[in-house]
C-alpha cells in the first residue's frame, strides 16, 4: 500500500484527532502515535500541523486542554493534554457521517468502493 | 541546555517567532511543538547513532516552518491578537516590543489604578462624606478619565517607549530607563493629586496638602514598583526564546 501524505487528508484532520481522542485523552505526540498505529505506518503527516487544528478545535470548544499533572514523573517538557468534550463527540459523529457520506458519493464516481 | 536542545528551540523558534499573537498564546505554541519536537528526536536518537542526523530528521518531520507559521497565525483568535502590530517610525519591531505593547497588561493596570482610586475615594467619603457624596457623580467621570483611560494610554506608551530603548545597549539604555522611570512616576503621581485638586476644592481643602501629597508619591511609587516587577516576571519567561538568534545556520535548509 502506498503512503497518504498530510494534504490528502486536510479536510478530515480535524475528524481524525476527535477519533483518536474519543478512547482516551492524549498530547499532541501520542496523538501522532495513535495516527500511526491505527493506519500501519502508511500516514505521512507533517507531525507538526497537529498544533495549529488542535487550537481551532479548542478555540471551537471541541476539545479541552489542561496541562499534565506536575506529579507525572518524566524527563523533558511538560506536555498539555487534549480531551474531547460534548460538542466535540457531536462533531465527531457529523464528522463520521460526513466522511460515510463522501464515500459512497465519491467511490462509484471514480469506480473504486472502499 | 545542551547543543541539542538549543538547536530545537531555534527550529521551534523559527516556526513560533513571526506568528502575531499574545505573548502567553506564543509562549503555549513553543511549549507545544519544543515538547513534540524532543518527542520525535529522542525517537530518531534511537533508531540512529548520530545525533546530528536525528536533529535533520526531526524538523524535517516536524513540518515546513514557513507553511507551520501560516497554520499557527490563522488559528490564533482575533482577542489574541496584542494592541498594535507595527510602531511607527521603529523599523526593528522585534518580539519583546510586541510583548510590551500588549493592550492587556495596560488594561489591567489601570484597572488596578481605577480600583485603587474607588478605595480612595471610598476612604476620603468615610472622613467626610456630605461633600463627598455631593462630588459623587463629578468624581466618577474624573474617576474613569483620570485614572482609568489615562493610565490604559499611558503605560501602552510607557512599556513600548521601554522595550524600544532595550533595543539600545550601554549609557542609552540606563538613561532611557531612568528617564522612563521619572517620567512614569511623576505622571502617575500627577493623575493621583488630580483626584484631590479637580474634584472638589472644599473636599481638597478638608485635607492638609501634606497627607494627600504622600499618599499620591506612595501610590504611584508603588504602582511603578508593581509595574517594574510584573514586566521582568513576564521578560524571565519569555527570555529563553526571545535571545535565540533564528538566524543562525538553518539545522534544515529546506523541508
Amino acid at each position: 500500500m502506498s503512503e497518504i501524505s498530510g494534504d490528502s487528508v486536510r479536510g478530515h484532520l480535524a475528524t481524525m484527532i476527535l477519533s483518536v481522542l474519543e478512547a482516551e485523552p492524549a498530547h499532541g505526540f501520542e496523538i501522532l502515535k495513535r495516527f500511526e498505529n491505527a493506519g500501519n505506518g502508511h500516514l505521512k503527516l507533517r507531525e507538526g500541523s497537529v498544533y495549529p487544528a488542535l487550537y481551532r478545535l479548542e478555540s471551537a470548544g471541541l476539545v479541552k486542554a489542561t496541562w499534565e499533572a506536575s506529579t507525572v514523573k518524566r524527563r523533558g517538557p511538560r506536555r498539555r493534554i487534549y480531551q474531547l468534550t460534548k460538542k466535540g463527540s457531536a462533531q465527531l459523529a457529523d464528522g463520521r457521517q460526513q466522511w460515510t457520506d463522501f464515500v459512497s458519493i465519491v467511490g462509484p464516481i471514480i469506480g473504486a468502493t472502499a | 541546555m545542551n547543543e541539542n536542545d538549543s538547536r530545537l528551540m531555534i527550529a521551534v523558534e523559527r516556526i513560533v517567532r513571526p506568528v502575531f499573537a499574545h505573548m502567553n498564546t506564543k509562549l503555549r505554541m513553543r511549549e507545544e511543538l519544543y515538547t513534540l519536537l524532543s518527542d520525535i528526536y529522542n525517537e530518531e536518537v534511537s533508531r540512529t547513532d548520530s545525533p546530528e542526523e536525528a536533529l535533520q530528521k526531526s524538523v524535517l518531520r516536524l513540518g515546513n516552518s514557513g507553511k507551520l507559521t501560516q497554520e499557527l497565525q490563522a488559528s490564533v483568535p482575533w482577542h489574541s491578537f496584542p494592541a498594535i502590530r507595527k510602531l511607527p517610525f521603529i523599523a526593528n519591531c522585534n518580539e519583546d516590543i510586541y510583548r510590551m505593547s500588549d493592550w492587556r497588561f495596560s488594561l489591567m493596570f489601570a484597572l488596578f489604578q481605577f480600583c485603587l482610586c474607588c478605595l480612595l475615594f471610598g476612604a476620603v467619603a468615610l472622613l467626610a462624606p456630605s461633600q463627598a457624596i455631593e462630588a459623587v457623580g463629578n468624581l466618577l467621570l474624573l474617576l474613569l478619565a483620570f485614572q482609568f483611560l489615562g493610565p490604559l494610554c499611558f503605560m501602552l506608551l510607557v512599556r513600548r517607549t521601554m522595550a524600544c530603548f532595550r533595543l539600545q545597549s550601554g549609557l542609552a539604555r540606563a538613561a532611557g530607563c531612568g528617564v522612563i522611570a521619572i517620567v512614569a512616576s511623576t505622571l502617575a503621581y500627577l493623575g493621583l493629586a488630580s483626584l484631590f485638586y479637580v474634584s472638589n476644592e472644599d473636599l481638597a481643602a478638608s485635607l492638609s496638602t501634606a497627607s494627600h501629597h504622600l499618599l499620591a508619591a506612595v501610590s504611584c511609587g508603588a504602582l511603578v514598583l508593581l509595574v517594574g516587577w510584573a514586566t521582568q516576571v513576564e521578560y524571565a519567561k519569555l527570555r529563553p526564546w526571545i535571545e535565540l538568534d533564528i538566524d543562525k545556520e538553518a539545522v534544515v535548509t529546506s523541508c
